[in-house]
Formats: structure tokens, C-alpha cells, sequence
């Protein structure tokens, strides 16, 4: 669905554009997604409970998604088990992603295994696992859920392959910095150090604000050293900029 | 009605000399005239002053009336201001008598008769070899009889009878004797080595209306081992008060030298004590050693019953917790009024000595003023001797002005303690006050003001003192420190908004420290403001349901502005009253409304996380410029104490700088679509509803290749982005976007890769 509308050009809604003289075919979408309920309904999917245990079931994975995200979100704990059940059957990992969180909003103790597996499990892919960490250390602000996601966030990295896993994996780290232990805040200190120098900027970015929160006189170093090395002027500037202000407004959720 | 203030008695010529230190320790210029006024009346001198504020102008009588050669003259100094608008300078008529350490000091206060006043006045001197020396000096355009009564422990001064006193006249007699004489000479400065010590109170009572005389008197103390006939007598002063303005039956003499206090000078006080009254008085007098002193015991160190008209002498030759700078309370049980006493502390060693001017214990003045002035001469200080005469510890508020100086610190002075704050060491060691400010090190003059929280507890002098030339000079006039201008400033009308762990300045408890021309009389709170800001009073506030900070103010921290937080969502309404702690009935009160909104004051960010351009899409054609981030955003404190779920959010966001073609600081939000609170999001990650946060996207998407399109390698644009909460314009939190455009595979094609940090 959003691949669809993402082609449309809605100039009137969606905060487009821009442009010094450049021509329409650079049409830009900016356009923010929907809530779940928004999304349902615009899907023809009604937001009563049985509508959306209905909607577990639907042909579409989207449809299935958005219906487990819509009964967390109501927080109708008595359905929990036929989420479980539907999550049993499903096969599309992002939808997988939002049933096993759904669950684990209603039931943690039962949706928390399942979400573990999605943060660890590499069939169901980088993003996924990425992607159920960050929404682990989000729906568990105050417990330690996400620490079984931290190995995995580890191992990725070192996937140099993929910068942009790489980035928020150090993002994702960095957002559970005050959770980790003495080694993998070592870890994560080192693996920064060595990306703050990444001609990759995503990943350079994640590096700064990591060292950024790192209070240390070796993170303080480094990014001092990467400040004055960095060839790129922008990207000194950018360094320089994110420093003075420091990353202070970010806090654990 | 003018107010005068008089000096009764200077003397200047042949071994005299006389100056006058006048003291303006308010905000204003004052602007008075001055008149010396010889006995007959003439005025011998006209001076109009101009004193600037918070500063100390000083004159020598033999300037002011031109006097040459040697011959003495004496009589009265008179100031009084330019207008009926008042005035409040303290000023002091100082009378030197002779060269180095046989130097006489005679520290003469400057009196205010007022209608108000009874017509006596009474006074006792220290022990004495001659008949005192007595000035009496009209402010009255008619005459008046003065009767004199004397008591002495000489039954040949034991005498009582009238003078006349002529209009705007000054009498300068032999007290307590019937022949007139050439006072002085005969007198004063008597050169008899026998003559008899003796001690001489004088009661002076007009028929004339109150307020319209004032007296001074001086006596001869005999020097010791005084074998020379070139040695001249000590002269020490004899102030008269109004028995009618004494509150108390209890003397404070306030930073008496006792023992000895450097290897010149050995100092024995000396206290004489008159009763006036018709019933015997229990008197005790009692010594408080300094605060320095390894004995801070309070010592009983005489009891004594004084039968009507009778005086007696108490000599203190040896106390003990010696040597100090401590003070002495005499108590006495008869009528305030009736029983006057003296103290003089003498230096055996080197025959000199030190008069103590004593104030009513329970005195109407709650503070003092005085000029002080040191110099480059050896031992120069002005010392501040503060004692605390109350049962609890006493917080003493000091100011030291001078030219473009102002200069305020308390001190906690614990009860029957004495303490001296030396401004030299002030100055020298740039000795902070209480909000940092130091001195100038070129600071040589100026105004020291002091007050304790209210009357009846704190008396204070200003001691001036130098070693060559010798110079021993105590200033302590008394003021009336009281409260005006006072108030709050507060946020009326609409009162104050704010969010619910957000703070905003509500008002602020002030005061301005102020002084009264005349504490007896008027408005309780004072009417000439020192330009300084007063924190002797309390403010409560009430009614905070909905706001943190109500509660009874500190009193010592109301001059500051006043930041509730806000706890939860309602409005309140809140009242504030202010009372000066030194007089009740000197108060404000005001109110004001605080609103607090259901909005979040502040947000944060939680994680910024970076989307694959693969979960945009491929499309057809394809997405091949693409990216952006997620940003999760926290409402409210940390400690989610309060539920923001379901609070709507507006962003404003605005381009800061750019190297692209393109803007893409635009805000997402619309009044029908802003974010909200607690809500989950559809899309490109799986963004489950998180308890005080939202979600904000910053994403971009095109199927052309913007770089190649631009002609570009790479670009960046820097935009601002700030959240308010909708129902507030309260900022809740400001950030930077960055977008970064680098080429790159997208799509598996040429693309431009979009990048969006946030910080």
C-alpha cells in the first residue's frame, strides 16, 4: 500500500518541496505515514475488535500487521492468544515483527520469546532484527528485554557490508547505552572510534553521537581527533556541530 | 514641619577642634543646609550641602567659620533639609582636645528634638575633678526656663535650679553650680592635681514646649600620675536623651574595650549609673565577651541597688575573658527612663580613653548608619562592632556604599556575642558579599549601614581608628531600617501558563531597604529608599493546587524571582502577603492566577534510526533517491510521573543553511494532522505505541536521481525543527536536522542516498 501512494504526488499535503528552479520529474515525496488505525481505515478495515480479529486472517500481510498493531494499541489482552496463533502461522518477517510485538504488549512473558527470536534469529533478516531490538528497548523502558538483542547488535557491527545496518545498530546500542556492561560499552566506545572516521555519513553520524554520550577521555579524544582530521569541510562542520551541542536532550525512553 | 537636627555643643580654639561627619546611606542626594550657630544666637556660618547618595562629607568648624589665631569659640551646629520632604542623614559633631596620646575624644550625635518629645532630658557623666561643662541651646523663637536638677555623691552639687534660656540662644554653664563663670577655663581645664573625683547626673526639664532645647555636657577626668602641670585633664562627653523615648529600663554599650588589647594599652571600664527615679532600682550589669573569645560565657559582674537620687560608680579594673572587644547590658528594674548610665573604658597605661555611647536596649531603631573613612596613616581601620543583645542568634544585615561601591553581606551573630567586621580587611582582602561583589581596593569612604530583623536585639558603632596621628572616633547614630517599595511583581490579567514539568517566572517578593526620617511618627513602613534591596521580610504565597512553590518565603531569599513547576493540569489562583519582619504593619499582598496547560513542557530524543531506502520501495519506476530516518520522541520527564498519551504535537521547521538546491526543512505537521502522543505508526519500521512518545519521520523519496540531477556529488542542508504542544506556544524542545545527499546504489541503480540525523 504505502509503495503505492509513495508514486503520488501530493502537493497539497505533504510538505513537498522545494525547489530552486529544478524540474517536475523531480517530484519528492515527504509524506509522513498513518497511524495503524488511519491506515486500517483507509485499507476499508473497521476498528472494532472483531473487525480487527477478522483482519488477523486477512490474504494481505499489511492488513494482518496493522490489525495486531490496532489490538495492541486498544490493549484487548483477551485476544492476545489468537495473535499467538496467527503469529504461529505467519511467514512475512515485518509482519511477524508487529504480531510479536502486539503480543508482547498484551502478554509480555508470551511475546517476549518471540521477539527475542526476531532480534536474533538471522532468517528473519538484518532490518527485522533490527528492527524488533530498537522496538524491544522502546516497549521496555524500565526491564532489561532488549539485553538478549544486544550479541546480536554486536555481531552487526562488524557487517561492513551493510553501513547502514552497521549505523543503527550503533544507534540502537547507543540508545541502550545505560543497560550495557563494562565490555560492550568497551565494545561500542571502540567500534565508534573506528566509525567516526567511515567516509560512509550515516555511519560516521552514529559514531559522533555515540561519542557524543560517551563521557569518557578516550571518546573525547577521538572525537576531537576525527574534528580535526576530517577532510570532508561539511562533514567537520557537522561533527563540530553535533559536539557543541552535545547529545544531552537524549535520554532512555 | 522642618525637622532639625542639633549638635548643642562645639568648641573650637585654643587646644579644640571640632568637625562634623555627615552620613547620606539612601539612594538619593540629599541636599540640606547647615548653620553654626554661635551662642548669642548669630549664625556664624551658612553652608548648603549637597550629599550625594550612599556617601560622607566631612567639615572642620574652623573652616566653616573662617577662625584665625587662637581665640576659642563655641556653640551649636544645626542642620535641617532644603524642603519639608525630610531627610535622613545621620551626622556626628566630633571635638578633639589636645595632641597625641593625651588626645581627648568627644563623639557628639547629632539630635532630632520633636514635638512628640517630653521636655526633659537627662544624662549622668563618668567620674570627674570638675564641675561638668553644660550646653543648652534652644531651637525655639521664644524663651523658655530650664530647671536643673543635679545629683552628685558630692552633697555640694546636689542642687537643683533654674536658667534662662533665650531664643535660638545657647547657654554654655558651670553644671550644678550656681556661680556663673567662664566655664571652660576655670573649669575644664583646671590644672588642680587634688582636686576631688566626683560623679554628676543632670536632669533638665523645660517650661517651654517639648522638643525645643537639646544639651550636651563634657567632664575633667583626671589623668593618672597627671603630676604635671602641663599635663591636661581627659575631657569625656555627657549626651542627654529623653527619658520619654526610652522603651526599656536596659543600657547596651556596645564594643567595650576591656584589658589589654595590645601592648600600649590596657583599657578598664568604667561605669557610672544615675537614678532619676522616686524608688530604689536593682541594677546588674552584665559583660559579653566577644565572639573571639575563648570565654563567650555572659557574666554577671555587678549588682547594685541605686536609692532614688543617688549615682554610684562601678570600675571594672580586672574582668575576666579578657582582653576583648565585648559589650555591656546594664539592667536595671526601675521605670524606662529613670536610670541613665555611662561608660567609659580608660587606658591606664597610657591615660587615654574611649567613651561608649549607650542606646536603649529596646530602642525604636532597628539598625544604625555611619561614615566611615580609612587612609594610608599606620593602624588607619573603621571597624564595624555589631553586638547581639537578644536570647537567639541574630542575623545582622551590613551594606558598605562608597563612590559607585555598594557592598552586602549578613552575619549570623550568635545571642550576647559581639562581633567586628573590619572594612579595611574588607577592602584588602576583597572580601566577597553575598552575591559576589567585592570593594574597590581604591575604596577609602563611604556609608556603612546595618539593621538587625527587628528592634530590641542588635546594637552596632562604627569605630574609626589610627595609630599616627592617634585618632579614636565611634559613630553610632541609630536608624530606623525598615521596608518600602515593596511588593511583587506579578504576572497579571492572564496570569501564567505553563506545562505540566515545565517552570515560568511567576512574580518575585521584593523589597527596597529603606530608611524613616522619624520611627516615632508615620507610615510603619520607611519613606527614604537606600537604593538596596531589603530581605527582612517573609511572603507567603497560597494557593498553589496545581503548581509547585507556594509556601512561606525564606526570609532571607525573597528577592529572588519565583519559578513554580507545573505539577498537573488546572488552573490556580494565588495570593501572596509580604510583611516586614521588623514592623508588622509595614505589608503587602497582591494575587495573580497560574494556568497549567495538559501539555508535556519538554521532549527528548530517544533514537534516531536510519530506514532502509530498500523498505521505501522499488516501484515502477523506481525509487533511486531515498531515505531518511525515524525519530522517537519522549514527552515529559523521565519518570513519566504524568500521562501525556493521546497530547497532540506541532512542529515548526525552517531552513538554517544549504548547499542543495532544495529545501526539505518542512514541517509534517498540520492543525489536523499533528503527531500524537502514545500512538503507534504505520509504515516504513514497526513503530508500536510507546507511553509519553511519538514517533516523527523525516523521509524522502524520488524517482529521479536528485544529485545527477543537480549536478552535484554531494550536498547537505541544516534545517531547525521545533515541537510545541498544541494548547501551549511553551517550546518543548528544539532540534537540528541534517540532511545529507551522497550518491549512491539505490534500487540497484544510481541514486542519490539520503541521510537525516537529528540532534
Amino acid at each position: 500500500m504505502l509503495r503505492s501512494f509513495l508514486l503520488i504526488l501530493l502537493l497539497s499535503n505533504i510538505g513537498l518541496t522545494v525547489v530552486r528552479g529544478q524540474q517536475a520529474k523531480q517530484a519528492i515525496d515527504m509524506s509522513r505515514p498513518k497511524s495503524s488505525k488511519q491506515a486500517l481505515a483507509e485499507l476499508g478495515v473497521k476498528s472494532d475488535p472483531e473487525s480487527l480479529r477478522t483482519a488477523l486472517l486477512n490474504a494481505d500481510e499489511n492488513i494482518r500487521g496493522l490489525a495486531a498493531m490496532r489490538l495492541a494499541a486498544d490493549k484487548l489482552t483477551t485476544v492476545a492468544p489468537e495473535i499467538e496463533r496467527a503469529l504461529s502461522k505467519e511467514t512475512n518477517p515485518y509482519t511477524r515483527l508487529k504480531m510479536a510485538g502486539s503480543l508482547f504488549q498484551l502478554a509480555p512473558a508470551v511475546g517476549l520469546p518471540y521477539m527475542t527470536d526476531l532480534c536474533t534469529n538471522q532468517q528473519a533478516g538484518k532490518s527485522v532484527m533490527l528492527n524488533a531490538a530498537l522496538a524491544l528497548v522502546l516497549l521496555d523502558s524500565q526491564g532489561t528485554s532488549a539485553s538478549s538483542c544486544v550479541p546480536q547488535l554486536m555481531r552487526l557491527l562488524d557487517d561492513s557490508e551493510a553501513p547502514l545496518i552497521q549505523a543503527n545498530a550503533l544507534s540502537i546500542l547507543n540508545s541502550y547505552r545505560s543497560k550495557l556492561g563494562t565490555s560492550d560499552l568497551d565494545e561500542l566506545r571502540a567500534q565508534s572510534i573506528r566509525f567516526v572516521a567511515s567516509p560512509i555519513f550515516g555511519l560516521k553520524a552514529a559514531a559522533v553521537h555515540s561519542l557524543v554520550a560517551d563521557s569518557s577521555p578516550a571518546a573525547r579524544d577521538a572525537l576531537k581527533r576525527a574534528a580535526d582530521e576530517e577532510r570532508n569541510p561539511e562533514d567537520q562542520k557537522f561533527i563540530k556541530d553535533v559536539m557543541q551541542k552535545g547529545i544531552s536532550s537524549q535520554t532512555q525512553p | 514641619m522642618l525637622s532639625y537636627n542639633i549638635a548643642p555643643l562645639f568648641l573650637e580654639g585654643g587646644g579644640f577642634h571640632s568637625s562634623i561627619a555627615v552620613v547620606n546611606s539612601i539612594g538619593r542626594t540629599e541636599k540640606i543646609v547647615m548653620w553654626v550657630r554661635r551662642n548669642d544666637g548669630f549664625v556664624l556660618a551658612q553652608k548648603d550641602l549637597v550629599i550625594e547618595a550612599h556617601s560622607q562629607q566631612r567639615f572642620s568648624i574652623s573652616d566653616l567659620i573662617g577662625l584665625r589665631g587662637n581665640r576659642r569659640i563655641g556653640g551649636s551646629v544645626i542642620l535641617f533639609p532644603t524642603d519639608e520632604g525630610g531627610m535622613t542623614v545621620a551626622a556626628q559633631l566630633s571635638i578633639t582636645y589636645g595632641t597625641g596620646q593625651s588626645t581627648s575624644f568627644i563623639d557628639e550625635e547629632f539630635v532630632m528634638p520633636a514635638w512628640h518629645d517630653s521636655p526633659i532630658l537627662r544624662g549622668v557623666g563618668s567620674k570627674t575633678i570638675t564641675y561638668p561643662l553644660l550646653a543648652i541651646a534652644s531651637l525655639s523663637s521664644n524663651a523658655q526656663i530650664v530647671n536643673v536638677q543635679c545629683i552628685s555623691d558630692d552633697q555640694a552639687l546636689n542642687v537643683s535650679y533654674p536658667i534662662s534660656l533665650g531664643p535660638n540662644k545657647t547657654v554654655l554653664v558651670r553644671a550644678c553650680d550656681r556661680r556663673d563663670s567662664e566655664a571652660i577655663e576655670t573649669n575644664l581645664l583646671t590644672n588642680e592635681t587634688n582636686s576631688k573625683q566626683r560623679i554628676v547626673a543632670i536632669s533638665l526639664k523645660s517650661q517651654g514646649t517639648a522638643g525645643t532645647f537639646a544639651a550636651y555636657g563634657i567632664g575633667a577626668y583626671k589623668r593618672r600620675n597627671s603630676s604635671s602641670l602641663n599635663m591636661r585633664p581627659a575631657l569625656i562627653g555627657i549626651p542627654f536623651s529623653d527619658p520619654a523615648k526610652a522603651f526599656s529600663s536596659n543600657m547596651v554599650f556596645t564594643g567595650v574595650p576591656v584589658g589589654a588589647l595590645d601592648s600600649t594599652e590596657r583599657f578598664k571600664p568604667s561605669v557610672t549609673i544615675a537614678n532619676f527615679g522616686t524608688k530604689p532600682t536593682d541594677v546588674r550589669i552584665r559583660y559579653a565577651p566577644s565572639s573571639e573569645s575563648a570565654a563567650t560565657k555572659v557574666l554577671d559582674v555587678a549588682r547594685a541597688t541605686i536609692k532614688p537620687s543617688e549615682v554610684q560608680l562601678f570600675d571594672f579594673d580586672n574582668l575576666p575573658a579578657s582582653p576583648a572587644i565585648g559589650s555591656i547590658v546594664v539592667e536595671t528594674n526601675g521605670t524606662p527612663g529613670d536610670v541613665v548610665s555611662n561608660l567609659t573604658s580608660f587606658a591606664d597605661k597610657t591615660n587615654s580613653h574611649l567613651s561608649i555611647e549607650g542606646h536603649d536596649a529596646n530602642a525604636i531603631e532597628n539598625g544604625g548608619k555611619h561614615p566611615w573613612t580609612i587612609d594610608h596613616a599606620p593602624g588607619s581601620d573603621a571597624a564595624l562592632i555589631l553586638f547581639n543583645h537578644g536570647t537567639t542568634s541574630e542575623a545582622f544585615s551590613v551594606q558598605v556604599s562608597g563612590k559607585d561601591a555598594r557592598w552586602a553581606k549578613r552575619y549570623d551573630v550568635p545571642s550576647m556575642q559581639t562581633l567586628t567586621v573590619s572594612l579595611r580587611q574588607l577592602i584588602d582582602k576583597q572580601i566577597k558579599d553575598d552575591r559576589g561583589a567585592v570593594l574597590p581596593a581604591s575604596l577609602t569612604s563611604g556609608a556603612v549601614t546595618w539593621y538587625a530583623s527587628k528592634r530590641g536585639i542588635g546594637k552596632g558603632r562604627l569605630y574609626e581608628t589610627s595609630s599616627s596621628p592617634i585618632k579614636k572616633r565611634s559613630f553610632s547614630c541609630g536608624g530606623v531600617i525598615t521596608m518600602c517599595n515593596y511588593g511583587a511583581g506579578l504576572y497579571f490579567g492572564a496570569g501564567l501558563t505553563l506545562d505540566i514539568g515545565g517552570s515560568g517566572q511567576i512574580g518575585e517578593a521584593y523589597g527596597e531597604q529603606c530608611q524613616t526620617e522619624d520611627g516615632y511618627t508615620g507610615n510603619p513602613c520607611g519613606q527614604f529608599d537606600m537604593g538596596m534591596t531589603y530581605n527582612n521580610f517573609s511572603a507567603t504565597w497560597t494557593g498553589c493546587n496545581h503548581i509547585s512553590g507556594c509556601g512561606v518565603g525564606d526570609t532571607w531569599n525573597t528577592n529572588q524571582a519565583i519559578f513554580p513547576t507545573g505539577l498537573s493540569a488546572g488552573a490556580d489562583n494565588l495570593q501572596f502577603e509580604l510583611h516586614d519582619l521588623s514592623n508588622y504593619q509595614c505589608y503587602a499582598y497582591g494575587w495573580t492566577t497560574a494556568t497549567v496547560t495538559s501539555c508535556p513542557a519538554r521532549s527528548d530524543l530517544v533514537s534516531n534510526t536510519q530506514i532502509d531506502p530498500l523498505v521505501l520501495g522499488g516501484g515502477n519506476p523506481p525509487i533511486i533517491s531515498a531515505a531518511g530516518s525515524l525519530s522517537i520522541m519522549h514527552v515529559g520527564d523521565t519518570s513519566n510521573s504524568t500521562n501525556f498519551d493521546g497530547q497532540a504535537i506541532n512542529e515548526s521547521v525552517s531552513i538554517v543553511e544549504s548547499t542543495c538546491p532544495i529545501n526539505p526543512c518542512v514541517a509534517s505537521t498540520s492543525p489536523a494532522s499533528p503527531f500524537i502522543v502514545g500512538q503507534d505508526q504505520s509504515g516504513y519500521l514497526y513503530a508500536p505505541p510507546i507511553h509519553n512518545s511519538f514517533y516523527d519521520y523525516h523521509v524522502m523519496s524520488s524517482t529521479s536521481n536528485l544529485l545527477a540531477d543537480w549536478g552535484m556529488t554531494a550536498c547537505a542542508t541544516k534545517c531547525s525543527q521545533v515541537y510545541t504542544c498544541v494548547g501551549s506556544q511553551t517550546t518543548m524542545g528544539a532540534y537540528t536536522l541534517y540532511y545529507h545527499f551522497a550518491q549512491g546504489t539505490v534500487n540497484g541503480q544510481p541514486g542519490t542516498i539520503i541521510t537525516v540525523d537529528k540532534y
